[in-house]
């Protein structure tokens, strides 16, 4: 593949993907840099590795997935296990709303493995199915993590009821 | 929490207008291209920042 055909694909799948990833990415780190960091990683990943995918879905999981480990990484790298809230910068990238930012930020508080699930449930629409398929877990596992991540959410967000 | 709030909170989230631009200038398009090879650290010593 050529330069010029690189760039294309890169553009092609940024328009596709790029928005969704950065907004799983900033659950995961809560910074901006960080989230440039390893979207770049990812479409490094794509571009350099060739793969091969039965369709769109196939794809779009795939992205997901390797955004999540790549995140987790880089957390893992930088010897957090998870983002310290004093250290989010959400302001920077968010549109001011405030019962939206508090929402947020006990979100990006959540431990890594309940956040995958909630992100995937509550904002992708993904079914359980299609979340044990993503993550490579079994149903059950994602219907418990669902469920932490709820109790974890209802303590922090006793206004709302989920 | 109702799941429209959650959306919407997500929704919020969002890159800036250049980040698209900045992540295509600090990939680099010349990195040999080889099947399912991964990218090492040496391939990101060569990415253009």
């Amino acid at each position: 593949m050529s330069k010029r055909d690189l760039e294309t694909e890169f553009e092609t799948k940024y328009n596709d993907y790029g928005n969704m990833l950065y907004k799983i990415a900033f659950l995961y780190l809560g910074n901006k840099s960080d989230c440039e960091d390893v979207l770049q990683d990812v479409f490094t990943k794509y571009l350099t590795g060739k793969y091969k995918f039965k369709n769109t879905e196939h794809e779009k999981a795939w992205f997901i997935r390797v955004t999540q480990n790549k995140c987790l990484d880089y957390l893992k790298k930088s010897g957090r296990k998870s983002v310290c809230l004093d250290d989010v910068e959400i302001t920077d990238t968010y549109n001011y709303d405030e019962t939206a930012q508090d929402i947020i930020s006990k979100v990006i508080a959540l431990p890594g493995k309940y956040k995958s699930a909630i992100i995937l449930y509550y904002y992708n629409d993904y079914s359980v199915e299609e979340i044990s398929k993503t993550l490579n877990i079994s149903k059950s596992a994602v219907k418990k993590r669902l469920q932490r991540g709820r109790d974890i959410l209802k303590l922090e967000l006793e206004d709302y009821a989920i | 929490m109702r799941k429209d709030d959650f959306k919407k909170s997500i929704d919020n989230i969002n890159p800036d207008a250049y980040m698209g631009n900045r992540l295509k200038a600090k990939i680099n398009f010349n990195l040999p291209i080889k099947n399912n090879r991964r990218v090492t650290k040496s391939d990101r010593s060569h990415v253009v920042l």
